[in-house]
């Protein structure tokens, strides 16, 4: 189907006497992103063939650690927090919620305190242990989630945000990885909670049900998980205590996967997983300010981790050969690079035949168009959890191209704002005087 | 017209016709108990309250108690203080015939005051007494036999007969099994309850992130532990972010430990959050209690204790003859003798056997047995204790609807010990429950000692 998209795209290149110029320069995204896509095919269909002969243990059921770091989320923290006491799940659970700034952020405290008093008495006989843990003075989420880490004495570590909504056999699921003992980490799918919010909010659960669910199931099942979301981490405690927990700065959870995909090439047998039925859902920006502003944060971020803080790893002999590469393919060709082809494409082609840009944008959009549909099809098929849901998703899809085009314009804004004004030191996940004061 | 007084003394010698003298262990064979007032000499602060609270439970409760010498608290439920027999008289003599022996139990408290022309309830300081933990804020309602008096002040309350005083108001947690408020707080592990807890403070790296224990920095070369970056200035290289307890069988660690309480009364452990508190404060009598024994109220203030301690008594004593004063005009009618047993109630009898009586208290003649078992005045008193599972277990579902209303109950350390004070017929009628559960009782390990005083025929 690609070969003969492939095809047809050359014929249209032809019959409007492209310059051979541009020509390269859009086979370029297309040797860039097609092995990814590819790969990601791949890992899919090897993901599903797994899944056929796994046979889930219900006696296996290891002792659970929760880091919640809470900021201001209010209700959304009980809603958290209640989700995870409420587990169908028979084994030990321990939450820790940990509010950082509980002078400034006393309602979502005393939420918590409240909810905590409530099911005091009931909370031994359910197995279920909740710690609120009021942090005095803010000092970001890395040290949130380091104290937590502290506190906790569970044998899983689960990092989740506090605006996220747990699925009830969100546990029962992700333990069930670690039945293999080589497993060190891992992640679940994300879905947006308030999808039907507002057209920004549909365009993300889109881009989260292809993106992360299919993405990482695919990359997962590689063996080159691009990334364990700091929203929804699942880690083996001695391994995290190992590799040092959460890094300061921001870009936490890319700095753990990377320094965990180091330990990997260190102990080749274990692995990272990316389980598509361990599900949460988390609060997506409904506003298009909002959503840009959080895309400058992430997009920057990776600018600063890749390029400025862990730029030493990709070496095969610390990450191994296929950490090394196809990090380098997806994180620095795709993410970081591939967004300044398409800008410069996008100026020079525009300024220079705008007639003709129209035409082969056109063509462009439909290429994505029909390659994203093939696509979803497959995450449809063989993966979404919530078929009918993401059936009705699918009717907003011929907005899908323009709003990934969008994003990776916007990428070059955000890598720009990294390389130009250190954006990782503006980030509202630290105070200012503690991100400056980190190595990087 | 000649009063008749009892001498509660350790050597008991009677010298006047008119004065009866027994000691502490023979209280419980006085068969006459229409005294007009009660000297109680030379036993010491414990004794003397138990002596109290037998008067007080007894159907002299009303009568004047002179006490021998003044003790911290026992002021607080006697009528005064007096070091000759003549002392005694003079100062009981005003006070005789004016008390009122008609009263609710439950209100007995509020007619004493009331009798003695006190307007306010005072909550006294109690402490440990022979091994007996005292538990009660309340002397007077101590020697009253009021156990719950939390629930007491609040039926009194209701029914508007005090009202708490807005002044002085303190409050006071208790243990909800066995009411003492002698506690031992101490943290333990919420994970393996152990009680082996280490404190310190977290510090934060803002160099890596990491959090570590205070105790694996140097104080004097402060440095990070893991990222080993030298620290200069606290809150610009790293910080204090929470105080945290580990436990060191565990290894559980967390923001606070967990408190629990022993009840050094009773053993129990408990939480926090399961004391029971309590508020206490002067409570002022209503004028309601006057539609009671409002005409008993006698005019004179009652004598002011004094002050200081009077040496112990030489044994035996030998009280002084002194010639009764005529008797003042009673305001009120004399007290009555102890009612005569009345009927059963028609048309319901009272029960022949055990399974009948619990028959009787299952369903609807229950009523009038308890209206029965009222007029019989009986009065169980069980002194229980080491565990209080059996005092409710046991005796209080066995002797529950009698205890409710026409009883007192007594926790107090040691073996139980249950006093029955009735007529024949209504001990006859208990008797066999109180045996079986005397066998029940013994067959889990306990001693119980079970007495029956019939109040007509002595120790039965």
């Amino acid at each position: 189907m690609v070969v003969t998209l492939l095809a047809v795209y050359a014929q249209i290149l032809v019959y409007l006497n492209m310059p051979i110029v541009f020509t390269l320069a859009f086979l370029m995204f297309l040797i860039i992103e097609l092995p990814i896509y590819i790969s990601v095919f791949v890992g899919a269909i090897a993901y599903v063939i797994n899944k056929m002969r796994y046979i889930p243990d219900a006696n296996f059921t290891p002792t659970v650690s929760c880091i919640v770091p809470c900021y201001s989320e209010k209700e959304g923290a009980l809603r958290c927090v209640k989700s995870l006491v409420e587990q169908n799940y028979t084994g030990n659970i321990q939450i820790i919620a940990i509010v950082d700034g509980s002078v400034q952020n006393k309602i979502t405290y005393d939420i918590l305190i409240q909810y905590l008093n409530s099911i005091k008495h009931t909370m031994k006989s359910q197995n279920r242990e909740l710690h609120v843990i009021g942090k005095v003075e803010r000092q970001g989420r890395v040290s949130s989630l380091n104290l937590g880490f502290y506190l906790s004495k569970n044998e899983i570590i689960f990092a989740l945000d506090a605006d996220n909504l747990i699925h009830e056999d969100m546990i029962a699921t992700a333990t069930q990885n670690f039945r293999d003992p080589d497993i060190v980490a891992g992640t679940g799918t994300l879905f947006v909670a308030n999808q039907n919010a507002t057209l920004v909010t549909i365009m993300q659960s889109i881009e989260y049900n292809v993106g992360i669910c299919l993405g990482r199931t695919g990359l997962g099942a590689l063996g080159v998980l691009n990334n364990i979301s700091g929203a929804f981490g699942i880690f083996r405690r001695a391994v995290l205590a190992e590799v040092g927990a959460w890094d300061a700065g921001t870009a936490e959870d890319l700095d753990l996967t990377m320094r965990l995909k180091k330990r990997i090439a260190l102990h080749p047998h274990e692995k990272l997983f990316f389980d598509p039925l361990a599900i949460c859902y988390t609060d997506a920006p409904d506003t298009l300010k909002m959503f840009l502003n959080q895309r400058l944060r992430w997009n920057g971020d990776l600018g600063y981790l890749y390029l400025r803080k862990r730029w030493n790893l990709f070496y095969y002999n610390l990450m191994g050969w296929k950490n090394t590469v196809y990090t380098a393919w997806y994180g620095i060709l795709h993410q970081i690079v591939c967004p300044f082809l398409i800008f410069a494409y996008t100026i020079f082609f525009g300024l220079w035949d705008t007639q003709r840009f129209i035409v082969v944008s056109l063509a462009v959009y439909v290429f994505y168009y029909i390659l994203f549909a093939i696509f979803y099809g497959l995450y449809w098929f063989m993966i979404s959890p919530r078929k009918a849901n993401d059936a009705w998703l699918f009717l907003f899809s011929p907005i899908y191209p323009i709003f990934t085009y969008i994003c990776r314009l916007w990428d070059v804004v955000a890598h720009l704002n990294e390389a130009f004004r250190k954006g990782h030191l503006d980030s509202s996940m630290a105070p200012k005087h503690i991100l400056k004061r980190g190595k990087f | 017209m000649s009063y008749t007084y009892l001498i509660i003394t350790e050597h008991p010698i009677s010298t006047e016709s008119h004065v009866d003298t027994t000691c502490k262990c023979h209280l419980h064979k006085i068969c006459k108990l229409d005294y007009d007032a009660i000297w109680i000499v030379g036993y010491d602060e414990c004794a003397t309250k138990e002596i109290i609270r037998w008067v007080r439970c007894s159907e002299m409760w009303y009568v004047p108690v002179i006490l021998s010498k003044c003790k911290m608290t026992s002021h607080m439920i006697a009528d005064g203080y007096a070091d000759s027999f003549g002392d005694f008289t003079r100062i009981v003599s005003p006070m005789v015939n004016q008390m009122h022996s008609k009263c609710d139990i439950e209100l007995r408290p509020i007619c004493y005051l009331s009798s003695r022309n006190q307007d306010v309830l005072n909550p006294g300081i109690q402490g440990d007494c022979c091994g007996i933990k005292n538990k009660s804020k309340y002397p007077l309602l101590d020697s009253f036999g009021i156990v719950n008096q939390y629930k007491w002040f609040e039926t009194m309350i209701s029914s508007g007969y005090l009202n708490m005083n807005s002044g002085f108001s303190k409050c006071y947690y208790t243990c909800p099994k066995c009411y003492g408020s002698a506690f031992n707080f101490a943290e333990k592990c919420s994970s393996c309850s152990s009680t082996r807890l280490k404190h310190g403070n977290l510090v934060h790296c803002f160099v890596c992130g990491t959090i570590n224990h205070e105790l694996l920095i140097s104080s004097t070369n402060p440095s990070c532990p893991s990222c080993k970056e030298k620290w200069k200035h606290r809150g610009v290289d790293y910080e204090y972010i929470l105080n945290a307890v580990e436990c060191i069988d565990c290894g559980t660690k967390t923001q606070c430990s967990e408190t629990y309480v022993e009840c050094l009364d009773c053993d129990s452990n408990l939480k926090e959050s399961d004391l029971l508190k309590h508020f206490y404060g002067v409570y002022e009598l209503t004028g309601k209690i006057a539609e009671i024994c409002g005409g008993c109220v006698h005019p004179q203030p009652k004598p002011i204790p004094r002050p200081i301690p009077i040496p112990t008594p030489k044994p035996p004593i030998k009280p002084p003859f002194v010639n009764p004063t005529p008797k003042p005009q009673p305001i009120c009618p004399k007290p009555q003798p102890r009612p005569p047993v009345r009927p059963i109630p028609t048309p319901v009898k009272p029960p022949e056997s055990v399974c009948e009586f619990e028959k009787c208290i299952s369903y609807e003649h229950f009523e009038d047995y308890k209206e029965y078992y009222k007029s019989c005045q009986i009065q169980f008193m069980h002194y229980s204790i080491d565990t209080a599972d059996i005092c409710s277990s046991l005796i209080e579902r066995a002797l529950m609807a009698a205890l409710n209303n026409v009883g007192n109950i007594f926790m107090n350390k040691g073996d139980i010990h249950v006093m029955m004070i009735g007529d024949k017929d209504a001990l006859h009628l208990f008797s066999d429950r109180i045996y079986r559960i005397q066998a029940e009782v013994t067959s889990i390990g306990h001693h119980i000692n079970i007495e029956l005083v019939d109040v007509n025929m002595n120790l039965w």
